[in-house]
């Protein structure tokens, strides 16, 4: 399979906020309620297609719970995007953000993009941050944010998706350097055989992935 | 062949495994044995264990600090116990030999404190029991808990090296490329056991010390019960004991020093005393307490004060000497049994010996008139003139000695009727 680009997600987020739902939700279309505790990391891929390209999306998933804090830093080098994940249901999780935030931003790129997301946004009777206070909060720090359910995947095609398409538009802006890896975006074989082929290259035909919508 | 080269390669992969969780278990034991700074989060995760293991560990040492206090304690009852039996046997040997109302009072302060001493003692009993059960506390259900830390010390120490392990294995991480996942997914398993065993005993040694600090909680509270049940007796009965002596001895006289009446009684006073009609008896007691009260005044007074006993005898002779000289004459002017009776009374106070030798012979003269004339024999003069004189040294003393005895003598003048004094003689011969 070829991409033009491969972009490096990092998913991080206290302990039980659904991080691992999300990326499960994202790459098997499918939601476990009950499932292990991660260790450390695992990984999950798809391609997407965002203005006619096709991208690898690399999902780092993370563990959120206290113990692993200094391990997973080391898994921001890299990484283009981020998913910061809260619990709509447990204020404490939204009120760690600022923490999480404060490692994203001191052990990845300044250009990293950042999603802000409330998850659980099916549990509605359980709510316990507003949606105003989430907005406020990505808006303060220069995010972009979604409530999500991974229960009901309203929203999570579109998190991911939205992220990526961010991650583009800063490299048609030049923000990102594709040649440095160090920003987490790797030129897939596809672009590689694009510039030797031309614009005439039949590939561009591939059929293109679209979100499932009506969830909200 | 392939598949004995795949066995040695299983087998080599196996021990280089061993190897290298042994290096990271033993580097995360360095770091511990040398006080190194851990990793913040991983301390902090362990913030409520390591409360519990803080509960744990004062629980340990106040229980064996309360075994020696209690055993401190329980010496210190023996002690205090002993003594106060002592001292209540000490004021019942005194009181036998005691039969005035201080006597009563120290026989009954003596056994209120023995039996006090011995209720006591019934203290040590629940305070046996209290130290048993604490120590069998402290061997069983604190070993028992300790062994169950101390397994999750070593459970905690593995998976902390894990740790360090896949902190060091997640630096060049990349999930494309096959031989590093494999490390890594191996390093995985090994975090994923370890932290299994280790959450599973943290949370058996979290539920061990609450059930501990419960269980002693019950302990203590059910032994104590019994301890302040049978300390709230013993006040009981003593404070009731003391109370009944205070009660029994409201009406007793408080002691009284009289030896001040002694220096302020004249002769004339004590004659009138004895004449006002009071009985034989009484007037007899009165003069021995007296007599008593004033030796051990001027017993008391010699050894303290040298300057003023030098005085005293002094006053005393100058009594006794008036009282001779005035019971003589009585007996001269009006020589009758119920005078001689009289005279022996009243010399007693202040010679016994000589007034004792006189009420012995009396009854073997008979008549009044011849026990007069014994009086007068120069003999028995001459005595009381050497008793006196042994009674006290002093130069002054026997010059008043000489002159009673002169005064004696110049009663018999030549002009008084020398038949009276032949008549005496007679009767004598007679008899």
């Amino acid at each position: 399979m070829t991409y033009a680009y491969l972009f490096k997600y990092i998913i991080i987020g206290d302990t039980g906020v659904g991080k691992s739902c999300l990326l499960l939700q994202f790459t098997d279309k499918r939601f476990q309620p009950v499932h292990d505790l991660t260790i450390g990391v695992e990984f999950g891929a798809r391609m997407v297609n965002i203005d006619g390209k096709q991208i690898k999306l690399q999902i780092w998933d993370t563990a959120g719970q206290e113990s692993f804090r200094s391990i997973t830093r080391s898994y921001y080098r890299g990484a283009a995007g981020a998913l910061l994940v809260y619990d709509i249901t447990r204020r404490e999780t939204f009120n760690h953000l600022t923490s999480w935030l404060e490692d994203a931003r001191q052990h990845s790129s300044s250009n990293m993009v950042i999603m802000l997301i409330g998850n659980k946004s099916d549990l509605e009777s359980r709510r316990d941050v507003k949606r105003e206070e989430g907005e406020a909060f990505a808006r303060e720090h220069g995010l972009i944010f979604m409530e999500t359910s991974a229960k009901t995947a309203c929203n999570v095609e579109e998190a991911y998706i939205n992220t990526a398409k961010e991650i583009y538009r800063k490299i048609q802006q030049g923000l990102f350097d594709v040649h440095n890896e160090a920003n987490g975006i790797k030129i897939g074989p596809q672009q590689s055989i694009t510039s030797s082929v031309g614009p005439c290259s039949p590939q561009q035909n591939v059929s293109d992935i679209g979100p499932d919508s009506g969830c909200c | 062949m392939d598949s004995s080269e795949q066995l040695r390669a299983e087998d080599n992969q196996s021990v280089v495994s061993r190897m290298q969780k042994n290096y990271w278990r033993t580097k995360q034991v360095f770091i511990k044995a040398t006080g190194k700074k851990e990793d913040e989060h991983v301390v902090a995760s362990d913030a409520e264990l390591d409360a519990k293991l803080e509960v744990f560990h004062s629980i340990q040492e106040t229980c064996n600090e309360l075994v020696k206090i209690v055993e401190k304690y329980q010496l210190r009852l023996n002690v205090i116990s002993e003594e106060e039996n002592e001292l209540g046997l000490f004021l019942k040997f005194q009181a036998e030999r005691d039969s005035t109302q201080a006597g009563e009072m120290m026989d009954a302060a003596g056994k209120a404190l023995c039996s006090s001493a011995k209720q006591r003692l019934a203290l040590c009993t629940p305070l046996s029991r209290l130290k048993q059960e604490v120590a069998t506390f402290s061997q069983r259900a604190i070993s028992d808990t300790l062994v169950t830390i101390n397994r999750m010390e070593r459970a905690r120490t593995e998976y902390r090296g894990a740790l360090l392990w896949m902190k060091d294995a997640s630096q060049e991480l990349d999930p494309d490329t096959f031989k590093q996942m494999e490390k890594f997914r191996k390093v995985q398993n090994q975090v994923r056991n370890s932290k299994d065993s280790f959450d599973k005993l943290k949370k058996d040694v979290c539920q061990k010390v609450d059930l501990l600090g419960a269980s002693r909680c019950n302990m203590l509270s059910h032994s104590l019960t019994t301890y302040q049940r049978t300390l709230l007796g013993f006040w009981e009965k003593t404070a009731q004991m003391m109370t009944q002596i205070q009660e029994a001895c409201a009406g007793f006289h408080p002691y009284d020093f009289l030896a001040l009446k002694r220096l302020q009684d004249t002769p004339g006073n004590l004659t009138a005393d004895c004449t006002e009609g009071q009985t034989e008896g009484s007037c007899l007691t009165t003069d021995l307490n007296k007599v008593a009260l004033s030796e051990e005044e001027e017993e008391e007074r010699f050894e303290r004060e040298p300057a003023v006993a030098r005085a005293l005898p002094r006053d005393s002779l100058e009594g006794d000497d008036f009282e001779k000289e005035f019971s003589f004459l009585n007996s001269l002017l009006s020589p009758t049994s119920s005078s001689a009776s009289e005279f022996t009374q009243e010399c007693q106070p202040a010679c016994g010996s000589p007034c004792t030798g006189l009420t012995s012979q009396e009854p073997s003269v008979g008549p009044g008139s011849l026990t007069s004339s014994s009086q007068f024999l120069p003999s028995q003069l001459f005595d009381l003139g050497l008793h006196a004189d042994g009674a006290f040294n002093t130069p002054n003393n026997g010059n008043q000695d000489m002159s009673a005895w002169f005064n004696l003598f110049a009663d018999l003048g030549p002009l008084s009727n020398p038949d009276a004094i032949g008549h005496s003689d007679d009767e004598l011969l007679n008899a």
